[in-house]
């Protein structure tokens, strides 16, 4: 619930391979070792291998592949 | 599973190229078009969408002024609308659906196992005398009815197990009863004796025990009972429940054995084997094949096999095998020591055989005995066993009733 009111990611990581996430805005840069996500507050960055998007929709988008790293920014509307 | 709901709903594979393609991802997913297996290429992204979404697609990359290009199209709808004039064919596949649905729905095959006293032959004759046949339909085959006339009609049998798995009808039987062995009534029941003999140990699950270790019982004696009795304080019956009985009970029971071998023996030397197909069988037509005529002093064995598509998914047709051995006669006569020495090896055989079920033998008293025409061993074991085989509840006689009653007497 604290996600919706803060309007801020929700983040599902499974090991390293697979990453559920939601509450976002869209995607900003995508390759197979960088995604950027952005979100209403912040950005989201995933760093990894091989990644790709199993689906993406409004809601919710499933990323797989090899997870090395994960960094917010602030600024999510930039 | 989504691969599969993609397949059926059927999925076009994009490429993308342009300037602002992430912004045409983005007005694609708010539109409401789900993207799958999204992954980057050199000049842009490819991925899969939904047929009914590519509309909305076009008009999205219009507005982002993005390049949109189909690479494929895959699933059942557009498999369809590519074959949609070979009306035949799908005629064709509907047919051969619809045929596998219904031969799925008989039963194709009865296979009995476990089986030592009694045939296969006899259960399966039984088994058809009560409807429950090849071709049958499946879903009016009730396998508790099929368990308890079994049980009903032979005797011997301890523990059988009728189950439907595809099209086969499987029969499971236990002469006699281990401790990997569960019970698989789903009625209340008693556990009675299938043997004659001493009780040497009890251990109960569930029921009313109505023997103790040293009782003597005959075979159909109660030994567990599914009857529960409650008592009030002053010892007087109140109530009454009927529940599964469950448990293990030894007997030390006498097994008499008796072999004879005559002393005369043929021995066949097989000379010449042949091996080919004699019948195909569909459903209740015969056909024969031109097989080779038998010669004399030949064994011919037959094996029908039956065919299947899948696992126990078996189809009313089989080939029946025949394998012709040609022998040759060669006449033996036995000396005491051979005959002896046969017999014997006939009875650690046997002992071995009861030592693989679960029996412990006691004692033994076996003679041999060399005649004109026969050799003999004959005796007895004295042996520990499990026993016990369900039935239907029976009302406790006055005896039982007493021997269950509590009462204020101090146990012996």
């Amino acid at each position: 619930m604290n996600d919706i009111i803060s309007d801020d990611f929700l983040v599902t990581l499974t090991g390293c391979q697979q990453i559920l996430i939601e509450n976002y805005k869209g995607i900003k840069s995508y390759d197979a070792g960088e995604i950027c996500i952005l979100g209403k507050k912040r950005r989201l960055t995933i760093y990894g291998e091989g990644l790709t998007i199993q689906y993406y929709s409004y809601e919710t988008m499933k990323v797989i592949g090899t997870i090395r790293k994960l960094e917010y920014e602030s600024g999510g509307n930039a | 599973m989504t691969s599969g709901i993609l397949f059926i709903i059927g999925t076009y594979e994009i490429e993308m190229s342009g300037i602002s393609m992430e912004r045409c991802l983005n007005l694609c997913s708010k539109q409401g078009i789900v993207m799958w297996k999204l992954k980057p290429v050199e000049n842009g992204y490819r991925f899969l969408i939904k047929r009914s979404c590519y509309k909305d697609l076009i008009s999205v990359s219009k507005k982002t002024n993005t390049k949109i290009q189909t690479i494929g199209r895959h699933g059942l709808p557009f498999f369809f609308e590519k074959h949609k004039k070979r009306k035949s064919f799908f005629l064709g596949m509907t047919v051969c659906v619809l045929l596998i649905f219904l031969l799925s729905q008989f039963v194709w095959n009865i296979t009995v196992t476990g089986v030592e006293t009694y045939s296969k032959e006899n259960i399966l004759k039984f088994a058809e005398k009560g409807n429950y046949k090849i071709g049958t339909y499946k879903h009016s085959i009730d396998c508790n009815t099929l368990e308890e006339k079994i049980r009903e009609q032979f005797k011997k049998i301890a523990w059988v197990s009728c189950s439907m798995t595809g099209t086969r009808l499987k029969i499971d039987i236990k002469e006699t009863l281990d401790q990997n062995t569960t019970q698989n009534v789903k009625k209340p029941c008693d556990i009675v004796s299938n043997k004659t003999g001493v009780v040497t140990f009890l251990s109960i699950k569930n029921g009313t025990p109505l023997v103790r270790p040293g009782t003597k019982v005959k075979e159909g004696d109660t030994l567990i009972s599914g009857l529960i009795y409650y008592y009030s304080d002053d010892f007087q019956k109140t109530q009454t429940d009927k529940i599964k009985a469950d448990g293990t009970v030894y007997l030390k029971t006498k097994e008499l054995y008796y072999e004879n071998i005559p002393i005369v023996q043929y021995k066949k030397q097989y000379t010449n084997t042949r091996n080919q197909i004699s019948n195909i069988k569909i459903g209740n037509l015969n056909i024969s094949l031109p097989v080779k005529k038998k010669i004399f002093h030949t064994d011919i064995l037959q094996t029908e096999k039956r065919l299947k598509l899948w696992g126990d998914f078996y189809l009313p047709i089989s080939v029946v095998f025949q394998k012709q051995k040609e022998y040759k006669v060669k006449k033996e006569t036995l000396k005491e020591i051979q005959g002896k020495s046969i017999l014997k090896k006939r009875v650690v055989k046997y002992k071995k055989q009861l030592k693989q079920k679960g029996i412990r033998i006691l004692g033994e008293k076996i003679t041999y005995e060399y005649e004109k025409n026969n050799a003999e061993a004959k005796g007895y074991f004295v042996v520990e066993e499990s026993v016990g085989k369900i039935r239907n509840i029976h009302p406790l006689t006055k005896k039982q009733e007493k021997y269950i009653t509590p009462t204020t007497a101090q146990p012996k």
